[in-house]
């Protein structure tokens, strides 16, 4: 059914214009009776030639009030009455004498040429009329536009604007998030829209012409409304009756006010992406704030109570008090509570809203030395095997978060398995992932439980008697997640547990080496 | 058995919560340091100017301001050691208060062992005479900073020229956390102060020559997204 189709609009004017053009054709008549009866009255007074200045005056005033057709009608109607009421032989025509023949010929032409000169005078200055007020109509809209703030406004003022420059009934679809156009919500009358075709002309970005077939409606457009950086919805403009030429010209003032429509709500789309984006950092600093607020608050009586156990317990210890064992059991309460507040508070940063990564290139070496350098304490009771390959290239990622990870999985290790098991990492380049294991020798994890592991507040063994949280874990996998890398756990075939997770390497940043001849310290020119 | 190492130092401590001034005031009176408190950033500036202490322990947490103000206000006219103490998530603080001056930091919660091995590796450096040894030993490795060599038991390390002055200004600050942006600047220029990748680099490189394992190295440091620190012990 989809038909473009350019509209034939003349023979369709004709026939809806006949009683118009019957009653433009009358008062032609009526005008040539009128000179007629008048030159009559005043023939006695006139000369000839002034008469036939009348009668030419008649033919201008038609041309000008009633256009080219009715002209003409006056043009010959008066030449035949002239001939027939005022060239002798009176009332009776006489084309025999020279005389007669010049004016009647004189006078045909030149009604003639002024009606037609006349009359295109009048069209054009009906198009310029028009032109002007469309182009009035034009800036309005644009000047109300610019004042848009919201999509709504925007479709209010279209349609009110363009319905009121082209006599049609207007509305606009505009596209959802996922870029399928919505039915308008401000639908006028009887408008019969099809989302289908309106679907496709914003697609394909491509106006679609219909005729329709619908008795209330002559014609349809759908105009694709062009932004610079995409289509933003489809204007929909449906005319009630037969468009009157220029046919081309409206169309491209329709094309430009659908650019016009489209900037503006291509401004109104970035303005509202600028304040969701104020808001959203907004909320991020508060967040973070509040964290940060929070995690002083915490820390801060943790401090006190480690330092003050600590200090009491150097007192204690000098006085060979029997309290020291209670004390040293405070003091690594505490300790243990202090980290505990660190993964929660880990944990409510990774979670709450989007993971802010502060990535740099690092190395992996440095970041494990770092984290087997902290766990120094709890390692102590097993044999550390670090494999790394040694030309492992520089990773982009968040230092501090890699090592949390790098912690939490050799802390793990060390947590669940007996003093004296081996513990080690792994790590080498896969493609275009850097992957780290870090595996143990110990019992292995319990079958089946692999993937929820990783959940919140789950741990290993049921009831078991190692202290902890079961964040741990989950605080790994959200990191390496944020760093778009993967991680998983499992049984090694050797026995023990195995966690391994992968980094997308990216290209190296650019570096320039040293000059090898100039290795030697002494040839260095440093002041 | 208490380790009383005599530090007989003043300590100026600027810090809002009362229970930690007293654990921090007791450990250090237990090792002959004479403590005076502020609670609030206004006051530890002022006591700053009048008592002229030997050190100050500052909390970056301060409701009355920023902790990195008070750095920068107090290093235009002292050069008095600064101990950062930090409760933040972030490590921003600290590198901020480094960069800005500070010593050295400590993270809340922290032990008085910690705390008295900062000051005491804090203070030897502003007492020690700033021209600094032009010799250094540490482990197997001996650097002699005017002749530009080095050895690693007796034999001679190789090292480049950048090496060479990245090795000399770390161990010209033993036990001194130094900032990626500190080292870039003083190694490179200020121009390569974004890109340490360059430091992730050579720092491999100083320890593939100088420790005795590389992936747990026990002089050259690092400070996770901080610096490193250079451990001569």
């Amino acid at each position: 059914m989809l038909k473009r189709a350019a509209i034939t609009m003349d023979g369709q004017r004709r026939w809806t214009d006949a009683s118009g053009l019957l009653r433009d054709y009358g008062v032609a008549l009526l005008v040539s009776l009128g000179v007629t009866m008048t030159a009559a009255v005043l023939l006695p007074y006139l000369d000839h030639a002034n008469i036939v200045m009348l009668f030419l005056l008649a033919v201008i005033i038609v041309a000008a009030g009633y256009g080219r057709g009715p002209a003409l009608l006056v043009a010959v109607l008066n030449v035949l009455s002239f001939n027939f009421v005022f060239v002798p032989p009176h009332f009776a025509f006489a084309f025999d004498t020279r005389q007669a023949t010049l004016t009647f010929m004189v006078m045909l032409v030149v009604g003639l040429i002024v009606g037609q000169l006349t009359a295109r005078f009048r069209y054009q200055a009906r198009i310029a009329r028009a032109r002007e007020q469309r182009a009035s109509h034009l800036y309005d809209m644009a000047r109300e536009l610019s004042g848009a703030l919201m999509a709504e406004q925007v479709v209010e003022i279209s349609q009110r604007c363009i319905e009121a420059s082209f006599q049609v009934k207007a509305s606009l679809l505009l596209p959802d998030e996922r870029s399928r156009l919505q039915a308008p919500f401000l639908l006028p009358g009887k408008l019969p829209v099809d989302l289908a075709i309106a679907q496709r002309c914003f697609d394909h970005n491509q106006p679609v012409d219909l005729d329709t077939a619908s008795g209330q409606v002559a014609a349809l457009w759908y105009v694709p409304l062009k932004a610079p950086l995409r289509t933003r919805g489809v204007l929909l403009v449906a005319f009630e009756q037969p468009l009157p030429p220029p046919i081309a010209e409206q169309r491209r003032l329709l094309d430009t006010v659908a650019v016009l429509i489209a900037i503006a709500l291509e401004r109104i789309h970035f303005a509202t992406v600028a304040r969701d984006t104020l808001v959203k950092m907004e909320a991020e600093r508060e967040r973070s704030s509040l964290l940060a607020g929070l995690s002083h608050d915490l820390r801060t009586p943790m401090t006190a109570l480690i330092g003050l156990a600590e200090t009491l317990t150097l007192r204690l210890a000098v006085e060979q008090s029997p309290y020291q064992d209670s004390l040293q059991a405070i003091r690594e309460q505490a300790g243990r509570m202090a980290l505990m507040v660190d993964n929660l508070l880990d944990m409510a940063r990774l979670q709450v809203g989007k993971i802010r990564l502060h990535k740099d290139w690092q190395s992996l070496e440095e970041l494990v030395g770092a984290a087997v350098r902290t766990l120094e304490q709890p390692l102590r009771d097993h044999p550390l095997w670090l494999d790394l390959d040694p030309k492992l290239p520089l990773v982009n990622c968040d230092a501090v978060l890699i090592e949390r990870v790098l912690v939490n999985l050799l802390q793990n290790a060390a947590k669940y398995t007996p003093p004296g098991t081996a513990i080690g990492i792994t790590a080498g380049v896969d493609a275009d992932r850097l992957c780290v294991e870090v595996w143990d020798e110990g019992p292995g994890l319990p079958t089946g439980q692999e993937p929820i592991l990783f959940e919140k507040f789950t741990r290993g063994q049921v009831a078991s008697v190692v202290p902890g949280v079961g964040l741990g874990l989950a605080i790994c996998r959200s990191i390496v997640e944020a760093h778009g890398g993967t991680i998983r756990a499992e049984n090694r075939a050797a026995g023990g547990a195995r966690f391994a997770f992968a980094l997308p390497l990216e290209p190296p940043p650019p570096f320039e080496t040293e000059d090898e001849s100039d290795s030697e310290p002494d040839h260095d020119g440093e002041q | 058995m208490m380790v009383s190492s005599e530090l007989s130092l003043t300590v100026l401590i600027v810090e809002d919560e009362q229970a930690i001034r007293r654990f921090v005031r007791t450990a250090l009176e237990d090792v002959g340091c004479r403590v005076q408190e502020a609670d609030t950033l206004q006051r530890g500036l002022l006591e700053a100017g009048t008592r002229k202490p030997d050190l100050i322990i500052l909390d970056l947490g301060l409701p009355d301001g920023d902790g990195v103000d008070f750095i920068r206000d107090l290093r235009a006219w002292s050069g008095v050691p600064i101990l950062v103490l930090s409760a933040r998530v972030e490590e921003y603080d600290k590198v901020a208060a480094l960069d800005a001056g500070a010593d050295d930091y400590l993270v809340k919660p922290f032990g008085v062992a910690e705390l008295l091995a900062r000051v005491r590796a804090v203070s030897r450096r502003y007492l020690q005479d700033p021209g600094g040894a032009s010799v250094v030993t540490f482990g197997q490795i001996h650097v002699d900073l005017e002749m530009r060599q080095v050895t690693r038991a007796d034999q001679p390390v190789r090292l480049t020229p950048i090496e060479f002055r990245l090795l000399s200004v770390l161990v010209s600050r033993p036990d001194k956390v130094l900032t990626h942006r500190q080292l870039l600047r003083e190694v490179w220029g200020p121009v390569y102060v974004e890109r340490s990748h360059y430091l992730r680099i050579y720092m491999g490189h100083l320890r593939q020559k100088l420790e005795a394992d590389p992936t747990r190295p026990r002089h050259f440091i690092t400070e996770t997204g901080i610096g490193y620190r250079f451990c001569p012990a």
